[in-house]
């Protein structure tokens, strides 16, 4: 069943079809929300948040604005920046998680792979799981600094002024790359966006 | 960047824009808000119908890149007991007890402690129905990524602005549909293209196989041939027997016969035979009691090696022959000799 198909389930109040969308999606949104927050007990929390917000307003999911992977990440996404923001530890969480970042950067070394830290048997839906390797693959094609700056974007909610400050670097650069990054992205990814759409 | 963004690159950036809350433009009272709308248009500058829908197409491609990003990170299982408190809060009277947005399903029961099986429910799907916001989301903040149909029912303007509103609510969709179709053909030209191209791919390796499974059976029948001709030249007490030109125009044609102590096996290794012009054969004889016997015809490739070979040899032969025959499989000895024993045969 589509991923769509389950949503407009969840709208008619149907919990089984939350809980095959929360099969799917929850361990993405959960590396996304560690990823965020550097916490995994507010990560859960957030990933909960996340589906009960999706059992309240599946009705207004709307396909012609998002895919529904899009629609969960970026709603996990903003949960939990908004719990980071919340925390008030906001500047000393951007420095760890810069720190983790460039030590993550360096540990992928030539292969430029992210070590997972859970077995991909954990994901039941095998497109996901591909979807997984693709995007990985292609992040790790991405020149450092263009990665570095997409990251910041996304992962700290920073903006490119905040960016370009923190980096030391040029606004205009900082849009450069961020530009350069996301148009090779969507380059990359054409057929997975094709899925998705 | 000093250079002018382009209209891909003004998408692009409202894609990101639409990622920070403190520059996400509040929704228009005109139309629900679209992601070319966060952040894509400068103030003042209203785009062109036609820039708008592309526009738009663009900031929803970045949009998807975006929602890609996090299957960069590697998947966290979480603890079975997240998900069994979750079930357990939209079992319990907080959330279950909230009017569903549709007409309930026999299966939306309030207490459902696991979730049962979706086999069943797949023809039930229906279109996602236009509500009105729950309370509980009445209350919550403004979801960025909430969908156009709450923008829309908190939107609709008065009596008097509904004519223009729904013009321009009408042209943008009919361009943004356009904008849809025109992407939605590219890529089925591109998805053709892909599949003549591996049509294509597919009938060479076919080809490959074939030419690769002919040449294959052709080796291992002269493998089988060579093996025989092996098992015949080293088989106990073999006789050996010279062959010589027996014409000056083929002078450096020679060979040699190995006849096994059966006196039935026989192998022949021939060097040095010219082709045959002008549809000739080379043809075999036993030169037996009862005068010549074919051994069969032949043809020679230039510098090519021919090696004969058989497990039939007549009876009582003395001698062998080899002529340049004009009609291939002729009864008798026709053309002149080309090759011929050097050697006697004594016993066979």
């Amino acid at each position: 069943m589509s991923d769509a198909a389950l949503v407009r389930l969840v709208a008619e109040r149907r919990p089984e079809a939350l809980a095959e969308l929360y099969d799917r999606f929850a361990p993405t949104l959960l590396a996304l929300a560690r990823r965020v927050l550097d916490n995994h007990a507010d990560a859960e929390e957030v990933l909960q948040e996340v589906f009960v917000q999706v059992w309240n307003r599946g009705e207004r999911y709307d396909p012609a604005r998002s895919s529904v992977s899009t629609w969960l990440v970026l709603i996990a996404r903003s949960r939990a920046i908004d719990r980071l923001r919340s925390r008030k530890v906001v500047e000393r969480t951007h420095e760890a998680t810069a720190q983790a970042a460039i030590g993550a950067m360096g540990a992928m070394g030539a292969s430029g792979v992210w070590e997972p830290h859970t077995s991909p048997e954990a994901l039941e839906n095998v497109f996901i799981h591909e979807r997984h390797e693709r995007v990985r693959r292609e992040m790790a094609a991405l020149p450092a600094e263009q990665r570095q700056v997409l990251e910041m974007a996304f992962y700290q909610g920073m903006t490119q002024s905040e960016i370009a400050a923190k980096a030391g670097l040029p606004l205009g650069t900082v849009k450069t790359r961020t530009l350069l990054a996301m148009k090779k992205l969507r380059n990359a990814l054409r057929p997975e966006i094709r899925q998705l759409l | 960047m000093s250079e002018e963004p382009t209209p891909e690159d003004r998408a692009l950036l409202a894609a990101l824009a639409a990622l920070q809350p403190e520059t996400v433009a509040p929704p228009s009272p005109a139309a629900p808000p679209s992601p070319a709308e966060h952040g894509a248009q400068e103030p003042g500058q209203p785009a062109p119908p036609g820039d708008a829908a592309e526009a738009e197409t663009l900031t929803r491609l970045y949009h998807e890149v975006l929602g890609l990003m996090p299957f960069a990170l590697a998947p966290a299982s979480p603890p079975p007991e997240v998900r069994s408190r979750l079930m357990a809060r939209l079992a319990g009277p907080e959330l279950a007890g909230q009017e569903p947005a549709a007409a309930p399903s026999p299966a939306a029961a309030p207490a459902i402690a696991a979730p049962a099986t979706l086999a069943a429910a797949a023809p039930s799907v229906a279109p996602a129905p236009v509500a009105a916001p729950s309370p509980a989301t009445a209350a919550g903040r403004q979801d960025r990524f909430a969908p156009a149909s709450q923008s829309r029912s908190a939107s609709v303007p008065g009596r008097s602005g509904a004519p223009r509103w729904l013009s321009a609510l009408a042209a943008a969709l009919i361009l943004a549909l356009l904008g849809t179709c025109g992407w939605l053909l590219d890529d089925l030209r591109e998805r053709r293209g892909a599949i003549v191209r591996l049509a294509a791919q597919r009938d060479a390796a076919l080809r490959h196989a074939g030419e690769a499974e002919a040449r294959l059976g052709r080796l291992t029948s002269q493998v089988g041939s060579l093996r025989d001709s092996f098992s015949v030249m080293t088989s106990p007490a073999v006789e050996v027997c010279n062959l010589r030109a027996a014409t000056p125009e083929q002078a450096d044609a020679r060979g040699m016969l190995f006849v096994a102590a059966d006196h039935q096996h026989w192998a022949m290794s021939l060097r040095g035979l010219q082709p045959p012009a002008g549809g000739k054969v080379y043809q075999l004889w036993f030169v037996a009691d009862q005068g010549p016997v074919s051994g069969g015809t032949f043809a020679a490739q230039p510098g090519a090696p021919v090696e004969l070979g058989s497990d039939r040899m007549p009876a009582g032969t003395k001698a062998v022959r080899i002529t340049l025959e004009n009609i291939p499989g002729s009864p008798a000895p026709g053309g002149p000799d080309v090759l011929r024993n050097a050697d006697t045969l004594h016993s066979l």
